[in-house]
């Protein structure tokens, strides 16, 4: 942090501390500046009027090419996920639980987290660049100019899109990382398949799953807003725009993060 | 001077941190009137330009458009209703076409079809000298200069009554520049519209204004001056060759140069009677630019 006026007048003892206070009051500066943007956007995406073909290409582009990355994910994570649970049941004599492990851990938490992250890394960093590049370029003047907002054209249509995309992600993933499991269970550990999928079948329940794309709806908002803000508040030139990129990442990653254990802890008292 | 400007600019400050980039600045477009804004680098034209447009807010003073405050959100809509822009560097949407582009006002403004506002992207392109099988390419498959003329038929195909245009040949080689400064003196002239033009190309000047401001930074603030407002420290200003309306349609007369005029210093004592209107009693020493 530069140092201010302030903290060069202020006497040697005095400016950790100083500069410990600058820091906070910046941080919640900038929490107060995303809950502004945040709410206006949200106002955006329930209000008239809603770009449609604009909303229907970010669909494609943030669920559609997102397919590949979060299927991929899911099937090494559940995977991985069968062998461990084997590793660590066996200890006690629960190999036998591995099918209701995987899918639980799946849909309640490996399933939403990883493919928020994955999109975090693949949309949010995207959305960041994007419209930090229009913003370098001055193509959202240009918007203003022309009497469309950005908030409407631009970031609103990116988290509907996001908000509804993620939660498919996260039952493709589900699948697909049961299917995982299921792959190293059969051909590794020896299970027999029809016991191993009427076994994860019989234990799901639909909370389980609900539980999962309620988190993935959020996680898809976190990751559209981030992006959004921190493409707008770029400048710059390049530079700026991959700053941008880098920090909408780290903030849609820290904020899913947080979020998951805030979401788990309210999922948990009310019983989902 | 008309006695009811289309655009009025008075006293208006503009501060960034420590700099004062514009610094009372006043100046009035009548309507139908080409107005250029000349000035240095770091002088604050473009800041002028989007206080004008409310891209950015003044610290002081006030933006009137057809006479009323454009301040509130409404009357600043209004005001971009009713203007067009070409940006700098064109500011075309890449993730749309040409013809979308030159559209978006019909289609995400005024809610024209796509199927009719595509018909009317294309003719407006062809007042720019595009073709039709332009229509469907992207920004970046485009030359600089093709870009600039996509941005200027973006900027009139919803027959605005004032155009800004920022520094609209900035990158282009002299015979591209020259074409598109004809298309803008065309396009404007056809439309009855006036222009509010900033540019560091003295070409530009003589072809397209028909009054000239200058913003001059202040030795004593690093701010900016118009000229209209307070006389700049150094006696530079502009010849009245360079300013004179009657000038602008006398030159549209000669037959089209292909190589720009050579630029040079000349000192003459008579300020431009239009010289940004407000100081035609001046005594300023006048200086064209290079």
């Amino acid at each position: 942090m530069t140092a201010t006026p302030e903290t060069e007048r202020a006497p040697a003892v005095i400016r950790p501390f100083q500069l410990i206070g600058h820091t906070v009051i910046a941080a919640f500066r900038e929490v107060g500046r995303i809950s502004v943007f945040a709410i206006h956007v949200l106002a955006a995406c329930i209000t008239p009027v809603i770009y449609v073909r604009e909303f229907f290409r970010q669909c494609v582009r943030i669920g559609f090419y997102s397919l590949p990355v979060v299927g991929l994910t899911a099937v090494f994570i559940g995977a991985a996920l069968a062998l461990n649970i084997y590793v660590g049941g066996s200890r006690f004599n629960a190999e036998q639980f591995v099918p209701n492990i995987v899918v639980l851990g799946i849909t309640r938490e490996l399933g939403p987290v990883l493919a928020g992250l994955m999109l975090a890394g693949r949309v949010s960093a995207g959305i960041a660049a994007e419209i930090g590049a229009m913003r370098v370029t001055e193509q959202i003047d240009a918007l203003l100019t022309l009497s469309a907002k950005p908030e409407r054209y631009l970031y609103a249509p990116r988290v509907l899109a996001a908000t509804l995309m993620l939660p498919l992600l996260v039952l493709v993933a589900d699948t697909i990382g049961v299917m995982g499991g299921y792959l190293v269970g059969v051909n590794s550990l020896d299970f027999n398949g029809a016991l191993y999928l009427k076994n994860t079948w019989a234990f799901v329940t639909s909370n389980d799953i609900w539980s999962g794309v309620i988190k993935a709806a959020f996680f898809g908002a976190i990751i559209a807003i981030m992006g959004c803000y921190q493409g707008d508040r770029s400048k710059g030139g390049a530079g700026g725009v991959g700053r941008a990129a880098t920090l909408a990442v780290v903030g849609a990653a820290v904020l899913i993060l947080a979020s998951n254990y805030i979401l788990t802890s309210i999922f948990t008292s009310i019983g989902l | 001077m008309s006695a009811s400007p289309i655009l009025e600019l008075r006293n208006v400050h503009k501060r960034f941190g420590d700099k004062e980039v514009l610094r009372g600045v006043d100046l009035t477009v009548a309507p139908g009137r080409s107005l250029v804004i000349i000035g240095g680098s770091g002088t604050g034209k473009s800041v002028t330009i989007k206080c004008a447009l409310g891209l950015m807010t003044p610290d002081q003073g006030e933006v009137l458009f057809d006479g009323e405050p454009a301040s509130s959100r409404s009357a600043i809509a209004a005001l971009r209703r009713r203007t067009g822009m070409l940006f700098q560097g064109g500011a075309l949407f890449d993730s749309l076409t040409v013809w979308e582009n030159v559209a978006f006002a019909l289609i995400y403004r005024d809610g024209v079809g796509r199927g009719e506002a595509k018909k009317r992207a294309i003719e407006t392109l062809a007042k720019v000298r595009l073709g039709a099988s332009a229509a469907d390419l992207r920004p970046a498959e485009l030359s600089g200069g093709m870009q600039k003329r996509v941005a200027l038929a973006r900027a009139i195909i919803a027959k605005p009554d004032l155009i800004f245009f920022d520094e609209p040949t900035t990158g282009l080689d002299p015979i591209t520049a020259d074409a598109v400064n004809n298309l803008i003196v065309e396009q404007v002239k056809a439309l009855g519209a006036a222009a509010v033009s900033i540019t560091h190309d003295m070409a530009s000047v003589r072809k397209i204004a028909d009054e000239v401001a200058m913003l001059h930074e202040a030795a004593s603030s690093g701010g900016a001056r118009s000229r209209s407002s307070t006389r700049p420290a150094a006696p530079i200003s502009i010849s009245s060759s360079t300013a004179a309306p009657k000038a602008r349609s006398s030159r549209r007369s000669r037959p089209t140069r292909n190589l720009p005029q050579r630029q040079h210093y000349d000192e003459a004592r008579d300020a431009p009677s239009n010289l940004c209107q407000a100081d035609a009693a001046s005594d300023w020493r006048t200086k064209e630019w290079a």
